[in-house]
């Protein structure tokens, strides 16, 4: 005790071998077994509060995750019905909150303006859409709705079949939805639908040729996926 | 050959062993460091009682901050580490109180008043001897006796006491030479 082995001991910290000897033999007391025993009974109920209070340790298992919790958390946690409680409070706040941002997107709609509205849900709608929610118009003929859009912008979405009668919904690059039968006219160049089947459409139309005249021409819109 | 624990891997063992390996290494780390600890807190209180309560609290604010020892610390550093800072505490808590007598005081006194025929000469006066040491100690001023104890008891470099008492290496050095002058020339008569 007395001898240091350190590299820093040098002559000033080098212990007085008479003086140290002296010391030692007079300060010589022996811990009482009994504050021994007192100190071990404290550390011994000092480890079985741990063991209470940290259940999820690997000597007592539990079934919530415990360690977020500071320890002088952890004998309120302890109790099953805390972190149920907390459980069932953060569902309840995760539903209020998505309950009310679907409220706010909602609103935000209506704010755009019906029409908006309209496109907006039509541009979510694929041909695994239920028809019921679809919302569309029934092209009428030449009416021009059509007219307005290269026929490689159109998508056939879906072929339904009505009193017999089959038909085609045609989706236009801004989300707009129509229903289409044969010989109704579409794309700039006044196609003409001619035949509707169950995985496509088949147009045909004129086009200038170089020489500048008509000839005619066969295509088809194919059902997307 | 049973090989011996350290005691820094005891204290790891109080810190990460399951519950009965805690309190064993705990136990073992008592035995092994209680009496130094004790010493050196009865050399700092003059008083036995309260040398017995501050090393009781020692220890379990030991076991209480396990967690934070670095294994890379010498044990002997933590703990008189823990030990001067909570003696520390404990003196400015009760600096207005009235302070026993020291013990060694005591001891002086009753041995001066043993009857010399009762005794052999010589053990008298070695007891005489051991017992003046030790108020030679407790006169020392606070900084340079905190040194000589921490040295004599902890066993501790200079580096570690620089460390616990928040002080440079040059000053514990000359603190330590101090203290050792002084307990020269106090003994001289002794030789």
């Amino acid at each position: 005790m007395s001898k240091q082995n350190d590299n820093n001991t040098n002559d000033e910290f080098d212990s007085d071998i008479e003086i140290s000897r002296l010391f030692h033999e007079a300060s010589n007391e022996k811990m009482p077994s009994h504050l021994h025993d007192s100190i071990m009974a404290s550390i011994e109920r000092s480890l079985a509060e741990e063991k209470e209070n940290k259940p999820n340790s690997d000597e007592n298992k539990h079934p919530f995750p415990l360690s977020i919790f500071k320890p002088s958390f952890a004998g309120l946690v302890n109790q099953w019905s805390v972190p149920l409680s907390i459980a069932a409070g953060i569902v309840i706040s995760v539903s209020l909150f998505l309950n009310n941002y679907d409220v706010h997107q909602n609103q935000d709609l209506n704010f755009l303006g019906a029409d908006k509205k309209t496109e907006i849900e039509k541009s979510t709608l694929t041909n695994e859409t239920p028809l019921e929610v679809m919302n569309y118009e029934v092209l009428k003929g030449d009416s021009g709705e059509l007219q307005q859009y290269e026929i490689d912008s159109l998508r056939l979405i879906r072929i339904i079949e009505e009193e017999n009668n089959i038909y085609g919904l045609i989706k236009t690059p801004d989300g707009a939805i129509y229903k289409v039968s044969v010989g109704n006219i579409l794309g700039k160049n006044n196609e003409r639908i001619i035949k509707i089947q169950k995985d496509k459409i088949e147009i045909k139309g004129s086009v200038k040729n170089r020489d500048d005249r008509w000839v005619e021409i066969n295509a088809e819109i194919l059902l997307s996926d | 050959m049973e090989v011996e624990v350290t005691s820094e891997e005891l204290m790891l063992q109080a810190k990460n062993g399951d519950i009965h390996i805690r309190a064993q290494a705990f136990s073992r780390l008592v035995k092994r460091h209680g009496d130094h600890l004790l010493r050196y807190l009865s050399r700092k209180c003059g008083d036995k009682t309260s040398a017995q309560d501050l090393s009781q609290e020692i220890w379990l604010k030991l076991f209480d901050t396990r967690a934070r020892y670095n294994v890379n610390a010498k044990f002997t550093h933590y703990l008189f580490k823990i030990a001067h800072n909570h003696f520390i505490d404990h003196y400015r808590r009760n600096k207005n109180k009235i302070r026993p007598i020291s013990m060694e005081v005591v001891a002086l006194a009753e041995l001066s008043m043993v009857n010399d025929t009762e005794l052999p000469d010589r053990q008298v006066e070695g007891q005489q001897t051991r017992q003046e040491i030790l108020q030679y100690v407790s006169k020392l001023p606070d900084e340079q006796g905190a040194v000589f104890l921490l040295k004599e008891h902890g066993g501790l470099n200079i580096e570690e006491i620089a460390d616990i008492t928040d002080t440079s290496k040059e000053t514990v050095k000359s603190r330590y030479r101090y203290a050792k002058e002084k307990l020269q020339s106090s003994m001289s008569g002794y030789e």
